[in-house]
């Protein structure tokens, strides 16, 4: 475990997605906070080394956040969970690694694997 | 029923008159040849019995002048010439001359002519010269032969008569000339007893062409001069016949002959009426026959062309019938073979046109045809089936007129092709009667005339608007489908996603932290989430498949709301929504399956819920409403944009917020099914984009008092 713990952002709509993601990632040792839809992401003033956002939501969707925080935080990691694309089969996911994206999974993710990437992202090693 | 006779060409009864008369024709000029020639035979046979005749009564004047010179020959024996005892001989001529009445003298002259003895003169008086009397006398010397003479005027009497003269000889010379005077009476006596016709007129003429005797008027007649055209005959001919006149002036055929010993001639007067008539009675009687021949002959024709004719005429109206499209009745009764062979043939083509008329009502198709100028000629039912316009509506119409037709290319141009091809196919857009606008495909096929123009149209016309409209449909329902996978692909992996998260969390947190009760949290919530989702699914593929039973049973509607609503306090309180309920008018009986009606209001409040932002309301209201209970749930959400109001009971439909919002898409369409299988209707209304929506719930009320043990039963049983 490192001695600063790392701080995540998770942007989903769905509010049991949310708070078990947190849950999950809290035991692995992150500081999570969340928020419902990307324009409370943006809004949120302190800034986070990693930011999990899904693709489709209301309000800002996951595009726009992730542009957003390009924009803002260029420092912090992206990394996207989405549900896949619900009107047509273009592939999203791909526009998000062009987008610049450091990860991007398909939900539902392993929290494990999650972890794994989250921590290799941020050189935190558990050992 | 007569047909319509034809404005060209004779009637078959008249040609048959025709042929008649023709085959009639050349017998008749026959006939006539025939008849003239037989006319001709009998005048020549007539001719001929006269002329025969003429030559018996010519041979019997001929005996009778010579019976006279036999008798003269008789008395020139006498002893007393020999003696020249004149006086003996005297007595002797005058015993002759008692036995002879048509003589009235007995004379004796000398060669010379000086008479030596007459009768008629006393004896020993002075005597005639015979040579200055008769011119003839020398002749009669010279010849020395016995002959009869002129006609003259006796000088003693004053009267005509003839003389018969025999030369006497004596010693190898001529001794006396002995003449009897002879009345021409006698011969006239002798016609007498020919039995001539009373009409008929008989005559003796002398060598100059004297009358002798004569049957007509024969006093006066005596003595003259015959007709020119007897005179001129006998210039021409000795005997012979030719038509000419009496001297009276009448028309005769007459037959003659002059007799080679007399020189005198034997003709009749046969009057051409008689002569004629027996040719024209013959020509007559010939006539009529050919007229009755040929009057029989027409009527014959008559008959027999009747006999052809009718069946021929009848078979005329059948057809003209069958045209006109009413019942053809054919008798096959017609006597002669081809036309019976017509009738059976024609009898059997109408019931084939009969069955083949049958067959294109039959159709569902609309057949029809019309002339060149697109004018209806037949319309089937099918035609009135599907355009409403009964045929004799528009028969004579122009069919693109009455139907509106959109043609897909100018007319004029579909015209052409038709004219070059002899068909043409295409869709058309018609109106129907009652103004529904449908899609046809439409197949068209030229008929000719005998120039080659074309002349009617035959087109068979397909209703394909249910086709085109369900092939919309189809793209439509495909779309929504492909859709409707995608959504459940992502709908099923938020709540897997949170699920799989919530198992990590229990697998490593401590039991009974705070964390723990969470994770269970989101657990049951998603767990219970995605059990509706499939219940939902499997609900509207057995309402799509029909196969959903009610258990249907008297159920108080706004009970059943308030405990539906209990259950999503949570997740309303969760997003910041109160549901408020609404029940003015107290309660609301519906004979329901109690468990569906859950499942309807649950759904209208997902979607309420779903649509309404932190802070909103959701207003539920049960009411009757004249004979319906009514529940309405309203919120004040997203609203519904107006284009997509009929829309939202689609399954698989969603609204652009909906895609964001989550869910499948068949939370109203399960309500719309549910709803109508309780003979209800479900409604959307909204004001618009950001001003919230009402669904409207209309079941059919009952009449109910409350009864609280069947209301505990039916909470009782399981959902």
């Amino acid at each position: 475990m490192s001695d600063v713990r790392k701080r995540i952002l998770i942007v989903d709509d769905d509010a049991d997605v949310c708070l078990s993601l947190k849950l999950a990632l809290e035991i692995e040792g992150f500081d999570v906070q969340t928020a419902r839809h990307g324009r409370e992401a943006l809004a949120n003033a302190s800034p986070v080394d990693l930011l999990i956002t899904d693709l489709f939501m209301p309000e800002a969707d996951g595009f726009e956040t992730i542009e957003g925080f390009r924009k803002l935080h260029p420092a912090t990691r992206i990394i996207v969970v989405s549900g896949g694309a619900k009107q047509v089969k273009a592939d999203y996911m791909l526009v998000a690694r062009v987008l610049g994206v450091d990860a991007t999974f398909q939900k539902p993710v392993s929290p494990s694997v999650l972890s794994e990437t989250i921590r290799t992202l941020l050189g935190t090693d558990r050992q | 029923m007569m047909a319509a006779r034809p404005k060209v060409g004779m009637s078959l009864r008249a040609h048959l008159l025709m042929l008649t008369l023709a085959l009639l024709a050349p017998v008749m000029i026959f006939a006539v040849a025939v008849g003239y020639a037989l006319v001709e035979q009998e005048r020549e046979t007539f001719r001929r019995g006269a002329e025969e005749r003429t030559l018996a009564m010519s041979t019997a004047v001929d005996t009778a002048l010579a019976s006279s010179i036999a008798t003269l020959q008789a008395l020139a024996t006498s002893p007393a010439l020999d003696r020249n005892d004149l006086a003996t001989f005297r007595d002797r001529a005058a015993r002759v001359l008692a036995m002879q009445p048509q003589w009235f003298s007995i004379h004796l002259a000398l060669p010379s002519g000086q008479q030596v003895m007459n009768l008629q003169l006393p004896e020993g008086g002075a005597l005639p010269d015979n040579a200055a009397l008769d011119s003839q006398w020398q002749s009669v010397v010279q010849r020395g032969a016995p002959s009869i003479n002129d006609l003259i005027v006796g000088p003693a009497t004053q009267e005509w008569h003839f003389t018969a003269r025999l030369p006497v000889r004596r010693d190898g010379s001529i001794r006396y000339i002995l003449s009897a005077a002879v009345k021409p009476d006698w011969i006239r006596a002798l016609l007498d007893r020919q039995n001539v016709p009373a009409d008929w007129v008989a005559v003796v003429l002398d060598k100059n062409g004297r009358i002798v005797a004569r049957t007509f008027e024969p006093e006066q007649s005596v003595g003259k001069i015959a007709s020119r055209s007897l005179r001129d005959a006998l210039a021409r001919s000795p005997s012979g016949w030719f038509r000419g006149t009496t001297i009276e002036g009448d028309a005769v055929y007459t037959p003659y002959r002059r007799s080679a010993e007399t020189g005198w001639t034997f003709a009749m007067g046969i009057p051409a009426s008689v002569v004629d008539a027996a040719a024209w009675r013959a020509g007559a009687a010939l006539a009529l026959g050919l007229l009755a021949a040929a009057l029989i002959a027409i009527a014959l024709a008559r008959a027999i062309g009747n006999r052809i004719a009718r069946p021929i005429v009848a078979l005329a109206s059948a057809a003209t019938a069958m045209r006109n499209g009413q019942p053809a009745q054919i008798t096959e009764s017609a006597t002669v073979a081809e036309i019976r062979m017509l009738e059976t043939t024609l009898r059997s083509s109408v019931q084939d046109l009969g069955e083949r008329a049958r067959l294109l009502d039959l159709a569902q198709d609309a057949i029809v045809v019309s002339d060149a100028s697109k004018r209806v000629l037949y319309w089937n039912r099918g035609a009135e089936a599907i355009y409403g316009w009964r045929r004799e509506e528009v028969t004579g119409k122009i069919l693109y007129e009455v139907l509106r037709t959109e043609f897909p290319e100018p007319l004029s141009r579909i015209m052409d092709e038709l004219r070059l091809a002899d068909q043409w196919s295409g869709e058309l857009a018609q109106f129907t009667r009652d103004g529904r606008r449908i899609v046809v495909a439409s197949r068209w096929a030229a008929e000719r005339d005998r120039q080659g123009e074309l002349a009617r149209i035959l087109e068979i016309n397909s209703d394909v608007s249910e086709r085109k409209r369900a092939e919309v449909a189809l793209k439509e329902a495909d779309r929504a489908k492909d859709q409707f996978l995608a959504t459940l692909g992502h709908e099923l992996r938020n709540p897997l996603a949170a699920l799989v998260n919530a198992v990590h969390v229990l697998k490593r947190a401590e039991p009974g932290r705070a964390t723990a009760a969470d994770a269970i949290g989101v657990l049951e919530r998603q767990t219970k989430h995605m059990t509706r989702l499939v219940g939902d699914l499997l609900d509207l593929s057995r309402l799509t498949m029909g196969k959903l039973v009610l258990h249907r049973e008297a159920t108080e509607l706004m009970a059943v709301v308030a405990e539906t609503a209990r259950t999503w306090k949570a997740r309303a309180d969760t997003k910041q929504i109160s549901i408020v309920l609404q029940a003015p008018g107290g309660a609301a009986w519906i004979h329901a399956d109690r468990d569906r009606i859950e499942q309807v209001l649950s759904n209208l409040l997902d979607n309420a819920l779903k649509f309404s932002d932190a802070g909103g309301q959701v207003t539920v209201e049960v009411r009757i409403e004249g004979t319906d209970a009514v529940l309405r749930v309203s919120d004040r959400g997203a609203g519904i944009p107006a284009e997509a109001l009929e829309q939202v009971f689609t399954h698989f439909v969603q609204g652009d917020e909906g895609r964001s919002r989550g869910g499948l898409g068949i939370g109203l369409a399960v309500v719309k099914q549910l709803v109508e299988l309780h003979g209800g209707t479900v409604s959307a209304a909204s004001d618009g984009v950001g001003r919230g929506a009402t669904f409207t719930v209309r079941l059919p009320a009952i009449a109910r008092t409350v009864e609280p043990a069947r209301r505990t039963e039916a909470f009782g049983s399981p959902p």
